[in-house]
């Protein structure tokens, strides 16, 4: 846990580092930014400083990593250090809680896992360090009931928020907060990590780095859960799939979404359960390739993954078509779908057709049907207009 | 680590841990003890992440030493149904082997380096008292703790000590119990520190007395984050709770007009009869004072009433206090007074309901409001 294992993330870094080496830290931190960029390692790292004995150290090092509050740490087993996560309450000890679906990070979690730890004094001596994961699924009454610790955390306890969507949290909770933006990471940066960290090919690195564009940790979990099988699937479906009627193309589309989300499941280990005796639920889907069973929450996810890659493939086509620039281009070149749509359509229409994707993107956060929301797709891609 | 334990006391042993290892956990390595095989006992350490709990096995042979960490809802089964009177316990790096008479258990095992740390035991300690003494001040005032409030000073017990008196006090805001006692040795300032209430369970369920024993002293030391209590082998740490506690001589009425007595279990009996037609909405019992007699009635909206009448020994005005029956029930099922003694002024002040013990215990009860 090191902040050195953060990589382009200086702005974030040196707000942090000036705050230790100054002495003062501040009780609770937001970092924010997008996915997979180093938040979480680089909270970590600041967790393990907070706790760390060892009292000779440079104001501005990292936690020692010798003493005994890190060796804990590194161990994933430190009494004071602890994360807030959504499968949390599945530890929870009320039944009701636990049967839940974890979709949010719920008021009774956020009480007992974080506001109750927090009002004890820490095992070791120095401080508790809380981490929220997601911070921004913490529905309403969580966040407010969060407030007071976040203002006055008992003792020297610190909360890290970490959090993708900021803006979804409550201005109450943002103004208790330090806030610490992470930006994106170089796209050259993360073709590389992703050569070292995942033996990921050349050829397939650069492709995931330009559609993570500047996420390793999204480019990272793609890799393992094989995006890109979908996106030559999804050119596939591009190159022949428009000329068919939209239920056809919509249908094509879920299908992968699903592979994609099952694969996704696998990946992580993180099964929907079978719902509890008495608690049965019609919101699971059932796979039509397996019997495994996803929700659709994960569905919805791996649909957005789908809508990212069309989109990858149309901004191709549209720079082909402006620039006709081979270099410029992001997806390797085998991708036949780039030219075929780059050949039918004008810089216009492309552009145009890119702003669908991104209503497709609005529907599925509004929770319209991924079946509805894929066939509304098709019909806008085809560029011809339902009939009135 | 190799060794033969005598089966029946290394399961009571197991069962007094278990009672920290035995909820949800969110690290698996809090749901294991730690085996320390160590000269001629085994030691036997938990914790659930904020209190700690240890003691030790007499071992019946000691083979070789070592720690091995064990899931304890794995190893506490196994050695309850073994009929053995003797078991063997072995390790490696990966597998705990238990032998029995015919059966022989593999368990994996975690790594004693990633067990937490609990605080050792060391100096001497701040204050000795008898433990019956403090068993008694925890059961008199445990009930009165608050459960999951967001005052979280009060979901733990105060522990006072003030020169040769430890008092421990408990509320939930409604209603606050004290109890106090006299320490048997101290050798430090006074303090005040919050005890977690679960950690105060886990003592009234493992620091029972010896059966043959008659006197048991309960050593307590007081860290600024943790306190650490030790009866023998056995050692209970625990966090603390962090905030101040409220003011709460404020609380304790300074006067008072109307004086009853009454038999304790007379009392209990009566209340508990007029709680009957109560419901969940209107917990309110209405408690009528007049020389010689008290009336307890009750009344349940559209279901029915009811009217208690007992015999007591009261002094001052005539008086009408709604209270809550489940908080005069709480309090009067641990007192171990055969009177009590009820001090009332107003029926909008706290009633004060205490013993003839020099005044050690007290509880002051909130009364319910009786306008409607």
């Amino acid at each position: 846990m090191r902040f050195s294992d953060v990589q382009h993330q200086e702005r974030a870094l040196s707000i942090v580092r000036r705050a230790l080496s100054s002495g003062r830290t501040h009780h609770a931190y937001l970092f924010e930014g997008p996915e997979g960029i180093g938040k979480e390692l680089a909270a970590r790292a600041l967790a393990a400083r907070l706790l760390c004995e060892e009292a000779d150290r440079k104001p501005d090092a990292d936690a020692c990593g010798r003493c005994r509050s890190c060796r804990l740490f590194a161990a994933d087993n430190h009494p004071d250090f602890h994360l807030i996560h959504r499968g949390l309450h599945k530890q929870h000890p009320e039944r009701n809680i636990r049967a839940g679906k974890g979709l949010f990070l719920v008021v009774d979690v956020i009480r007992h896992f974080l506001i109750e730890r927090a009002s004890t004094t820490p095992n070791l001596g120095i401080r508790r360090v809380f981490l929220l994961r997601d911070a921004e699924r913490m529905n309403e009454g969580a966040q407010n009931a969060l407030l007071k610790t976040l203002e006055e955390p008992p003792g020297n306890a610190c909360l890290i928020l970490v959090t993708s969507s900021a803006e979804r949290l409550l201005p109450t909770i943002r103004s208790r907060c330090q806030c610490i933006p992470f930006n994106l990471l170089p796209p050259k940066y993360v073709e590389e990590q992703l050569q070292a960290l995942g033996n990921v090919e050349p050829a397939a690195a650069r492709t995931l780095a330009a559609v993570a564009q500047g996420r390793l940790g999204a480019a990272l979990q793609w890799h393992r859960i094989g995006l890109l099988t979908a996106l030559a699937q999804v050119s596939q479906a591009l190159a022949n799939g428009l000329a068919d009627n939209p239920e056809t193309f919509g249908k094509t589309l879920l299908e992968i979404a699903r592979e994609l989300a099952i694969r996704t499941v696998e990946e992580t280990g993180h099964f929907a359960e079978e719902p509890l005796n008495g608690d049965e639920n019609g919101e699971t889907t059932r796979s039509k390739t397996g019997s495994k069973t996803i929700e659709t929450d994960q569905l919805r996810a791996a649909l957005k993954l789908v809508l990212l890659l069309i989109a990858a493939i149309y901004r191709d086509a549209l720079i082909v078509q402006s620039a006709g620039e081979i270099t410029l281009r992001a997806l390797p070149p085998e991708l036949t779908a780039v030219d075929t749509l780059a050949g039918d359509a004008d810089a216009d229409q492309l552009a145009e057709r890119i702003q669908a994707i991104a209503t497709a993107e609005r529907m599925l956060d509004r929770n319209v049907a991924p079946q509805l929301t894929c066939e509304h797709l098709a019909i806008a891609l085809t560029g011809e207009l339902p009939a009135a | 680590m190799k060794t033969i334990l005598p089966r029946q006391e290394f399961q009571d042993a197991l069962n007094a841990v278990a009672t920290l290892t035995g909820g949800r956990t969110t690290r698996p390595i809090l749901g294991c003890v730690k085996l320390n095989a160590a000269g001629e006992q085994v030691e036997l350490s938990a914790t659930d992440g904020e209190a700690g709990l240890r003691l030790s096995v007499p071992a019946l042979s000691i083979e070789k030493e070592g720690e091995i960490v064990v899931p304890a809802d794995r190893l506490l089964p196994i050695i309850r149904e073994l009929e053995d009177v003797e078991i063997s316990l072995e390790s490696d790096e990966r597998y705990c082997i238990i032998k029995g008479e015919g059966s022989e258990f593999h368990i994996f095992v975690m790594d004693p380096v990633d067990f937490p740390p609990l605080p050792e035991f060391e100096d001497e300690p701040d204050l000795i008292i008898d433990g019956n003494e403090l068993r008694r001040m925890i059961s008199l005032t445990l009930y009165a703790a608050a459960r999951e409030t967001s005052r979280y000073a009060i979901n733990g017990v105060l522990w006072e000590k003030h020169d040769k008196r430890l008092f421990v006090i408990a509320t939930d805001g409604r209603r606050l119990a004290r109890a106090g006692g006299v320490v048997s040795k101290s050798s430090s300032g006074n303090f005040e520190v919050i005890i977690p209430a679960k950690a105060m369970s886990v003592f009234e369920r493992v620091f029972a007395p010896v059966r043959d024993a008659g006197d048991w002293d309960v050593q307590i030391k007081v860290m600024p984050n943790q306190v650490i209590l030790r009866t023998g082998d056995r050692i209970l740490s625990t966090v603390l709770v962090e905030g101040n506690f409220p003011k709460y001589d404020d609380v304790i009425p300074k006067e008072h007009s109307k004086r009853a007595r009454i038999g304790r279990d007379v009392l209990l009996g009566a209340v508990k009869r007029a709680a009957l037609l109560t419901t969940e909405d209107s917990r309110a019992i209405k408690l009528a004072f007049e020389e010689e007699l008290l009336v307890i009635t009750s009344q349940a909206p559209e279901q029915g009433d009811a009217r208690v009448e007992v015999p007591v020994s009261y002094e001052g005005e005539p008086l009408t206090i709604g209270f809550n029956p489940v908080f005069l029930n709480d309090a009067l099922r641990v007192i171990p007074f055969e009177e009590v003694i009820i001090d009332l002024h107003e029926n909008f002040r706290p009633g004060v309901l205490r013993g003839e013990d020099k005044n050690e215990f007290l509880y002051v009860i909130m009364p319910v409001s009786l306008s409607t």
